[in-house]
């Protein structure tokens, strides 16, 4: 492991993202927290579900997250972008976890990001 | 018996991203100390987040990763009542927030919604955030 200055955390230690194909979806579950550390790894899994979905739809699982700030903010709306412009819909999981539903709440994202209680919900919609 | 919880808190750590998760272990062992409401706890974390990682962001973008300093502390408000008051500061050129910058649009709103109070100077020297928290009741320590 490379030396590191002071005791920093990886960003590999803080989220634990896995994509996983569901018939034509491509699911994304992320754990952990997304700030501006782990960001980069959220939008870089999401751009490549939405290349894999090909217009078949992305579900971003957002259940087991423990943080969300602005930068994760930030790469879900640039996601929605991205899918629709490839075709296909972009559904965020997210339960009544307030780590979660606060900051969306909080912005308005809940009117731009399409929003469901589990992933079931959301792949037989 | 048990040492008093510490009424405040005093951080140092280098501009860089990984630094934004060790503010927010810190001040969350500092708030559960203080038998913090849940909600409430949330609410000061991430905006403290949301402070230290415009300083990371924005503080340092052309130059060697400077420090960024958080200082907390607690206060009695009427009633037995309290809050927290955090500042957050930096050492970069301050530059106007850039409006146009995903992040940043919605950083500061954040902050806003999660706080009492928030303010923002910036100066040749860097920024200094200063947040205020919302009161919250007396602390109930069960034994």
């Amino acid at each position: 492991m490379a030396e590191r200055s002071f005791d920093e955390p990886a960003a590999e230690q803080l989220v634990n993202i896995d994509r996983r194909r569901v018939d034509d979806s491509i699911v994304v579950s992320v754990a952990g927290e997304i700030d501006t550390l782990t960001t980069p790894r959220l939008r870089q899994a999401v751009g490549e579900a939405i290349d894999e979905a090909a217009g078949g739809s992305v579900i971003v699982d957002l259940t087991s997250v423990t943080f969300l700030g602005s930068p994760g903010l930030a790469a879900l709306v640039e996601a929605v972008g991205q899918a629709q412009r490839r075709g296909g819909p972009l559904r965020v999981v997210v339960d009544r976890s307030r780590p979660v539903l606060r900051p969306i709440e909080l912005t308005g994202l809940d009117d731009v990001l399409a929003l469901y209680e589990t992933v079931e919900e959301a792949l037989h919609r | 018996m048990h040492a008093a919880p510490p009424t405040t808190l005093r951080l140092s750590l280098p501009a860089l991203p990984a630094s934004e998760s060790l503010v927010r272990d810190r001040v969350r062992r500092w708030l559960r100390g203080l038998h913090w409401p849940a909600g409430q706890l949330g609410d000061v974390l991430l905006a403290t987040s949301e402070a230290v990682s415009n300083s990371i962001e924005h503080a340092y973008r052309s130059r060697v990763p400077g420090l960024v300093e958080v200082e907390g502390w607690l206060r009695a408000v009427a009633n037995g009542y309290r809050r927290v008051e955090l500042t957050v500061r930096d050492y970069g050129s301050w530059r106007p927030v850039p409006v146009y910058e995903e992040n940043r649009r919605r950083g500061i709103p954040l902050m806003r919604a999660c706080m009492d109070e928030v303010s923002i100077e910036g100066t040749d020297h860097g920024t200094e955030i200063k947040l205020r928290s919302r009161p919250v009741p007396p602390a109930v320590v069960t034994p």
